[in-house]
């Protein structure tokens, strides 16, 4: 008897043949290219279905409470908590298994793209040079009309010349900048995408501090990072990168205290949820000149509405991306890799080590009747 | 001893070399910055302010051989990678005196840009970054209900079929193949770099040891399959007769649809409108560009229109940190020298034998 589950994501082939050996899965919803499931759709999707792998769905309580067949949530995500009532789940004994870290690498690349386009203004020059700021026609078509020699790279090793006390010259000089050697990167949480993030940044030979109460110092030094408070990171660090989660405890936990602390010469990195930063700290601190930089993926109302007052922060302090930093071609396949070893260590009996969400739901009563019937069914 | 400084060159530098000085003179760029008659001292001005002086320190100054053939000049340290852009090395080989310079001071500040760049194309993040700021197409009038801080929110832009993860997504570069052209001291150090993603290394250098490449985790190849394998290639080498047109349509042709090309290191090593056919045709995915054949650009210059290009102004080697490392760099060779020890980097080694005991 094969367990009945339907999947509302896209998923490699090789792993739903996998995956196939011991469950009927079927794709439903986003997976066939429709829209995500409202909640009468999903309790109707779900009847007499044992295991649900979702990813974006929002699985609420009224859901899980009009779904008596589910027995578990398998969801592709790294923070499956912020589409699925976690707590809800458990109360009726349904575990929640997930793909964690299927997105570090990809998250971990774009931080690192942020601070090196915060150490040199890559995107400035682009815009500049495409708009055509850096060109300085007149003065050069003035020099060929007299016969001067052509700027021509080819035979003199020219460095974008241009006449010195010109505007051009002036916004080509403010586009010089700095280097990521040597630089002190603060890392707040770190979790596996923290790590991931400490990992390739030590190879560009960055000094590595962490703030995560979670963690012991020992634990940290292990990945070659040094443990602090996080007065002390905020305070020491040329880049600062959040990869904490989002918890009661831990929204605006970067506020004015924090960001004041900040070198003045420090860019702040959000890739992880807005609400951990006050927005309004935010704005003050880069109008104010208290940070030099912020490189944002996440926002607090996303998209971003066109009259929000990050839009008239000057350019050249912040760097906006549409929420694209866990984006890759790679993710899908990451997270079929990770998901489906979990769900075959579950389903035979195995214990865990990452991949479950709420291990709390072992003590509850309920589990025995849900998911306490898949564990080790395979055997 | 008498030391002149001309060069861009730190305090800490300074007091590093102050023991062997019975006097430390500071002028041209160092003391006066920018001035009406340039950033170049005239010969002249060198010859006055470096009578008497044993060591000579100098970055853009042109170096003649009058200025070589003062008595007791002993030691010049020029403070860029290509001394001989501004220093008559033979005529200070001829009156023996070491031209020290910085070998490789820009290496780590090319290598790092390099990559800035291959994620800006890759991951399309200038791309995304100027829409948000100067356009309105990924921003919206209707702001969305709640904010993040509710658990209910996808936080996702949009799932649709035109929302910025489909359309603006892109590759990682872990696992990728990194394709180098020329292996010597910028691609040692983007080879470094690419350790820490975990990239595969190619190289394409006739002039490098195997072993080189071997040892930073690469494999030498020939130039066919370098640019038929690489998911990124970086040009890293310097301008020759062979390298002038050295990538040219036949080496687009056969690079993978997904691929892109990076380009740090001169224009004239490629054929610009082959590069051009190459990105408006889809042969590459993108390519990422610091350096021209006419500098500044020319406003009709193709590449200005084409979307999947970013386009920086000639500054992969442009950060402030630079003349902080060359500073101690030739602080310490000039250390080692005056203790009569060999230098880790000279223009003319054969002068060695007869400065050191």
């Amino acid at each position: 008897m094969k367990w009945k589950a339907i999947r509302t994501i896209g998923y490699e082939q090789d792993y739903l043949d996998k995956l196939s050996k011991y469950m009927d899965i079927r794709p439903v919803g986003f997976a066939l290219g429709d829209n995500l499931l409202g909640e009468d759709e999903m309790i109707t999707a779900l009847a007499g279905v044992d295991i649900f792998v979702v990813c974006y769905d929002v699985i609420t309580k009224r859901v899980i409470e009009g779904c008596p067949d589910l027995k578990l949530i398998a969801s592709t995500r790294g923070g499956p908590e912020a589409n699925i009532d976690i707590d809800a789940a458990t109360a009726v004994g349904i575990p929640v298994l997930y793909a964690a870290g299927r997105n570090a690498q990809a998250v971990a690349e774009y931080v690192v793209a942020f601070m090196l386009a915060m150490a040199r203004p890559l995107y400035e020059s682009d815009r500049q040079t495409r708009e055509g700021i850096l060109m300085d026609m007149g003065d050069s078509s003035r020099s060929r009309a007299n016969g001067e020699v052509e700027l021509s790279t080819a035979d003199r090793d020219v460095v974008w010349p241009l006449e010195p006390d010109t505007p051009a010259y002036q916004a080509h000089q403010r586009l010089f900048g700095t280097e990521l050697y040597g630089k002190t990167l603060g890392l707040i949480g770190f979790g596996v995408i923290g790590q991931t993030v400490a990992r390739v940044a030590q190879s560009f030979c960055m000094r590595i501090l962490v703030y995560d109460p979670y963690m012991d110092q020992e634990e940290i030094a292990k990945h070659g990072a040094q443990s602090a408070n996080l007065t002390s990171v905020m305070s020491q660090s040329d880049y600062i990168t959040l990869h904490a989660r989002l918890t009661l405890g831990s929204v605006g936990m970067i506020g004015r205290n924090e960001l004041r602390a900040m070198k003045p010469t420090a860019c702040l990195i959000n890739t992880a949820r807005a609400a951990l930063v006050d927005e309004d700290a935010l704005l003050e601190a880069l109008r104010e000149g208290w940070i030099r930089a912020a490189g944002l993926d996440v926002h607090h109302q996303e998209p971003i509405p066109l009259n929000h007052p990050i839009l008239s922060i000057d350019p050249e302090r912040v760097i906006l991306s549409p929420h694209l930093a866990g984006s890759t071609k790679e993710v899908t396949s990451h997270h079929s890799i990770l998901l489906t070893e979990t769900l075959s260590h579950y389903l035979e009996g195995k214990h865990l080590s990452r991949g479950l969400f709420n291990p709390q739901v072992f003590e509850n009563c309920n589990y025995a009747n849900r998911g306490g019937l898949l564990f080790g069914s395979l055997k | 001893m008498r030391l002149f400084i001309s060069a861009r060159f730190t305090d800490e530098a300074i007091d590093f070399l102050r023991p062997h000085f019975g006097e430390i003179r500071l002028g041209g760029f160092r003391k006066y910055g920018f001035r009406e008659s340039g950033t170049k001292m005239p010969e002249e001005e060198l010859l006055r302010e470096t009578e008497g002086c044993e060591v000579v320190i100098v970055e853009y100054d042109p170096v003649s051989e009058r200025v070589l053939s003062q008595p007791g000049l002993r030691l010049l340290a020029c403070c860029r990678n290509e001394p001989e852009a501004n220093v008559d090395i033979q005529a200070a080989t001829r009156y023996g005196i070491p031209v020290l310079y910085p070998h490789g001071r820009n290496a780590v500040t090319v290598a790092e840009f390099a990559f800035g760049l291959m994620l800006a194309i890759a991951r399309n993040i200038a791309r995304v970054d100027y829409l948000i700021k100067y356009s309105y197409e990924l921003t919206s009038d209707v702001p969305l209900p709640g904010t993040s801080s509710d658990r209910a929110v996808t936080s996702e832009w949009s799932l649709a079929q035109g929302a910025p993860m489909w359309r603006f997504s892109g590759p990682e570069l872990c696992g990728k193949t990194l394709g180098l052209v020329g292996f010597g001291v910028i691609g040692q150090a983007v080879a470094r770099l690419a350790q820490g993603f975990k990239m595969k290394l190619i190289v394409y250098d006739p002039y490098v040891a195997p072993e080189r490449v071997a040892a930073l985790g690469g494999r030498q190849v020939d130039k066919r399959e370098l640019f038929s394998t690489a998911d990124f290639v970086s040009v890293h080498c310097k301008v020759t007769p062979e390298t002038k047109g050295l990538i040219s349509a036949d080496e687009f042709n056969v690079m993978k649809p997904t691929a892109y090309f990076i380009n740090t290191a001169r224009a004239v090593i490629v054929d610009t409108q082959a590069l051009v056919e190459a990105l408006q045709s889809g042969k590459i995915a993108g390519a990422a560009i610091d350096v021209y054949d006419r500098e500044p650009i020319e406003p009709d210059n193709p590449l200005r229109q084409l979307p999947n290009v970013v386009l920086t102004s000639h500054l992969a080697a442009s950060s402030c940190d630079i003349p902080i490392r060359h500073s101690m760099m030739i602080a310490e060779d000039i250390d080692r020298v005056l203790r009569g020890e060999r230098p880790v980097s000279v223009a003319n080694p054969e002068v060695l034998g007869r400065v050191l005991r």
